[in-house]
């Protein structure tokens, strides 16, 4: 019988912790216990037999570590796992073996600086090297993107059954802040059984465990710790208190049982005894749409908003950030849009000029790193779609399929692959159908096909579209209808992008909210909109308490109790009465104070804007570096200096063409092998604070990156930043390649382990002390200032 | 764990400027937000020291003149790996994306958690100690290599254990940790408390231009 076989009718009884009792064993174990697996088999061998005779059904095989970047070799990773999996085999006849995966030890991007390609790689090599195993355990895992990758390389690499098993903490989530329905939610869909192993004491798993159990259709399993342990490695639940609470599991309804550090063969005795006295429950998943991100999930109970801001139809500054590949401000986008109430945000890398998958890739990763709201994946096309998903660490929406045969034929395998949501447009190879019943019948054709490929129905949303009121006014009527009907015979959820209805009117807003406002009482339960237009949040907090999705009106009265709603449409820039005449902007910007944007779209009433630049910015700025050289200022006030006068600088490029107000561009970055980059980033506000363009590259570089882009763009400016002492030779290796690439590109450095003689030796052009410096040096090579003296 | 005040402007360079109200209050709510996303984690393992300065039941042994005299007298040491988590590393990539005013805050703010984190640790380990510890030593002090940092979060699992991992530049992820090594002397308790945070150590620190460089006393 395989595993999968014997897991449809049985609890099955994991061993125990092998780390523990091999410590007990051996004298030392050194930094990868694993090696023992050549060096000592038969240790090895016997605790696998102890196990075995304790009554465990499956037996791990000490392969825990055994990743190339802990061993630091793949050849010798590939030994170690065949002779573990051998080991294993052997010493416990007739059980099943588990090959054994644990997390590779480095943090993926971008907190860490392993991709996850490479993670994939390394999973991919581990899960091969151990073919022979019967199954494969995913187990400890803590951050979701890791156990993604290690669940992918075992699904496309093998046919053995996977197991995906995370650590939690005593407060729910994992260290990397992954919560278990999240887990649940994004993990269920591509591996055999999920669960928990390590964490805490069994005991506190008990919530854990129940959220697991509830948000899946795969059989869930508990490997806990015996406690937690003191200073000699003593852990505080004996089997006993172990075991009382693994009944509790069992009725539960979990499935596999075993345990991690601590427990010993003794431990799985009693969990054999509760295994042969238990029969397997049924599954309790309770179904109910939902997505999520890898910290946070969207159950969609009621009205939720999709931000549309993330997309360039339509949009001139989102459209020339991809294509300048500008993704500080897509990451901008993302916080507005979060700040402002949104529940998902919309990605959307539609344009001709650039390579949709490979920007959909990255804006997928540039909004995760700063925003932990679910992703809906907007894209028509596979392969973009597919790429999009694998980097996409939870379980996102796909926008979308429509009623074209050739469309869901493509589309739905992956939505059902990766176990996302899907978007489908009542629109096919005829067009958008006049009436709500022929768009109904659409929808019905979607959903058929969807349950086709076993995606459930709360997975299903669908898009009744929305058309321009003053062109088909007959239209609005029947969109509503049209979703009213959807919801009646199909009972999915509805999406729908409101703002096209006031296409070609004036004011359009009045009519967007009415129409939002009315869609969502004929049943909408997804709006794409725009989350920043205050009138839009309000029409659909208004519905959630008219509609008594909000109990009590409580969101309704925290989200607006306190504030007063302008009734009539106001700018920033006209909202300065309380300003008085004489604060002027320079003493605004010296005390970074954001009021300094008001009175420079005065200014600009009267003035020029490069005169508004030259006359007032540049002067306020260099007065308040001045300062700040001669130490009557100290870092935070130039860096608030500089945000104000950032917010004065968006006032003036308001009245000028595009690029208009650039005063040059500069590549910044943090060299490859460096991850601190506050420094980078500080210097960066100041120079845009002035006026400059900067390409920020980010942290962790490598060479070819930074002098490709300084080659491409014809840079005359490139600042360099390293925090460590290890990572000053990769600046060196990068100056030098700049020199060979961009001779004429000047190069300044800085950095807490950089002084000028090192700066020198390393072939440097300036040595900047600081972000003022930088700004210095800046308007002496684009012959704004005065000379600064090259190393 | 805490985020005393005079640490926190002298890591932002605070050299005696002149601030307002209006400062003091942000410097409270970055203290205050910080102090919220911290999630601290340590795992500390007592190994005994040989002559040879390898850990006890490891192939680890400590290189460089630094640590070894830092040691000299040590048979015992422990060692000791801390973080305050990955939220705040991640509160602190959204706000670099958002205000980097706030950022600079933060980020510093994170540093003196961190510090004090290491500090509360080193005194819990005192006063459960009969004798003298030394200060605390970590990698990258004087010749003590980087490359340890490795050895260490694989000694102690820091990455199944407390979310702690050291990449392939040796470098600590999330960013806001430390990995140490505190000597277990033969001394008696000195009734003296140890004075905290990392500014006490600036006088034997050889970089002496280092921005963040506490004023000499003397």
């Amino acid at each position: 019988m395989n595993f999968s076989e014997f897991l449809k009718n049985n609890i099955v009884v994991f061993d125990g912790a092998f780390g523990t009792v091999l410590q007990k064993k051996a004298q030392n174990i050194g930094t990868v216990p694993e090696i023992l697996n050549l060096e000592r088999p038969e240790l090895i061998a016997s605790i696998h037999a102890e196990y075995a005779l304790s009554g465990a059904d499956v037996i791990t095989a000490n392969t825990f570590g055994a990743n190339e970047k802990k061993v630091g070799n793949a050849k010798l990773c590939e030994e170690i796992i065949g002779a573990a999996v051998r080991i294993a085999r052997n010493a416990a006849d007739g059980k099943f073996v588990a090959l054994d995966i644990g997390p590779i030890g480095q943090l993926l991007e971008p907190m860490g600086t392993l991709t996850f390609d490479n993670a994939y790689d390394i999973f991919a090599r581990v899960v091969r090297a151990g073919k022979d195993a019967d199954l494969i355990l995913v187990e400890t895992m803590s951050d979701l993107n890791e156990l993604r990758a290690a669940l992918l390389a075992a699904k496309e690499n093998s046919d053995l059954p996977v197991l995906a098993s995370m650590t939690f903490e005593g407060n729910g989530r994992t260290f990397m802040g992954c919560d278990p329905v999240c887990f649940a939610l994004a993990a269920s869909p591509l591996a055999d059984a999920i669960g928990v192993n390590c964490s805490v004491g069994p005991e506190q798993l008990l919530p854990v465990v129940q959220k697991l159990l509830e948000n899946t259709d795969k059989p869930v399993l508990v490997q806990a710790n015996a406690g937690l342990p003191d200073e000699n490695m003593h852990y505080d639940v004996s089997a006993e208190q172990f075991a009382k609470t693994y009944e509790k599991f069992l009725e539960m309804g979990v499935r596999i049982i075993g345990g991690c550090c601590g427990t010993t063969p003794e431990y799985t005795k009693k969990l054999r005894g509760l295994a042969d006295k238990a029969k397997p429950c049924p599954a309790v998943k309770i179904s109910r749409p939902a997505v999520c991100s890898a910290s946070k999930a969207v159950f969609l109970d009621g009205a939720k908003v999709i931000g549309e801001r993330i997309n360039p139809t339509g949009k001139k500054a989102m459209k020339q950030a991809l294509l300048e590949e500008n993704y500080a401000y897509v990451r901008t986008q993302a916080i507005e849009q979060t700040e402002a109430g949104a529940d998902i945000l919309d990605v959307n890398a539609g344009l001709p000029e650039i390579d949709e998958k490979a920007a959909l890739v990255r804006l997928v990763r540039e909004v995760q790193a700063v925003c932990d709201l679910p992703l809906q994946i907007d894209c028509g096309k596979p392969e973009a779609i597919e790429a999009a998903l694998r980097v996409y660490c939870g379980k996102a929406i796909v926008n979308s399929v429509n009623g074209e045969q050739k469309t869901l034929r493509a589309i739905l395998p992956l939505v059902k692959k990766y176990g996302a949501a899907v978007v489908g447009l009542t629109i096919d190879e005829n067009g958008i159908p006049k009436t709500a019943k022929a768009r109904l019948r659409i929808a019905q054709k979607i959903v058929r096909a969807c349950e086709k490929y076993g995606i459930p129905r709360e997975d299903i949303f669908i898009d009744c579209l929305t058309l321009t009121v003053s062109a088909e006014q007959d239209q609005a009527r029947e969109t509503l209808e049209a979703m009213r009907l959807v919801k009646e015979k199909l009972g999915v959820k509805t999406v729908l992008g409101v703002s096209n209805i006031s296409f070609g009117l004036p004011n359009r807003q009045i009519v967007n909210t009415a129409f939002l406002t009315a869609a969502l009482f004929a049943g909408l339960d997804l709006p794409i909109l725009n989350p920043n237009i205050p009138e839009n949040m309000q029409a659909v907090a208004a519905f959630r308490a008219l509609s008594g999705q909000d109990k009590g009106c409580a969101q309704y009265v925290e989200r607006y109790g306190a504030v007063r709603i302008a009734t009539n449409i106001t700018s920033a820039a006209q909202t300065n009465a309380t300003l008085s005449e004489e604060d002027d902007i320079f003493r605004l910007i010296r005390k970074g104070m954001p009021e300094a944007a008001q009175i420079c779209a005065k200014l600009l009433e009267n003035e020029a804007p490069l005169a508004v630049i030259d006359r007032y910015l540049i002067p306020a700025l260099n007065a308040v570096g001045d300062d700040y050289e001669k130490g009557i200022l100290f870092l935070p006030q130039l860096i608030a200096a500089a945000e104000s006068a950032k917010l004065c600088f968006d006032e003036v490029k308001k009245k000028l063409p595009q690029g208009g107000a650039e005063r040059g561009k500069i590549v910044l970055a943090t060299v490859k092998g460096d991850i601190h980059d506050i420094g980078k980033n500080i210097v960066k506000t100041v120079l845009e604070n002035y006026g400059y363009k900067v390409i920020d590259l980010g942290k962790n570089v490598p060479p070819e990156t930074i002098a490709q882009t300084c080659e491409k763009e014809n840079i005359a400016l490139c600042g360099l930043s390293a925090l460590m002492t290890t990572t000053v030779t990769s600046m060196e290796e990068t100056i030098r390649l700049l020199r060979k690439r961009c001779p004429a590109c000047r190069i300044m450095v800085g950095g807490a382990v950089l002084n000028p003689d090192y700066a020198k030796k390393i072939g440097a052009n300036w040595y900047c002390k600081d972000a003022n410096v930088s700004a210095k040096v800046a308007q002496y090579v684009f012959e704004q200032g005065e000379p600064v003296p090259e190393l | 764990m805490q985020i005393d005040k005079q640490e926190f402007l002298r890591y932002l360079g605070w050299k005696g400027q002149e601030t307002d109200a209006d400062f003091q209050e942000k410097l409270d709510e970055a203290a205050k937000h910080c102090l919220e996303l911290c999630d601290a984690r340590s795992v500390v393992r007592r190994f005994s020291l040989t002559e040879n300065f390898i850990l006890g039941g490891t192939d680890f042994c400590l290189e460089g003149n630094d640590i070894r005299a830092h040691l000299a007298g040590c048979r015992e040491i422990y060692l000791f790996a801390a973080t305050i988590g990955a939220g705040a590393e991640r509160e602190l990539m959204r706000l670099q994306s958002k205000n980097a005013y706030e950022a600079l805050l933060f980020d510093t703010a994170a540093s003196c958690a961190i510090e004090s984190y290491c500090d509360d640790i080193c005194d819990d380990l005192q006063s459960a100690c009969e004798t003298q510890l030394t200060s605390r030593f970590s990698c990258g002090y004087g010749d003590f290599p980087i490359a340890a940092q490795r050895d260490i979060c694989a000694i102690l699992r820091t990455d199944s254990k407390i979310g702690l991992c050291c990449d392939e530049y040796c470098l600590l992820t999330p960013r806001k940790s430390v990995t140490a090594i505190v000597g277990i002397t033969q001394e008696k308790r000195s009734s003296q408390k140890t004075e905290r945070a990392c500014g006490h150590k600036c006088a034997a620190c050889p970089n002496r231009t280092c921005a963040f460089r506490a004023k000499e006393t003397s």
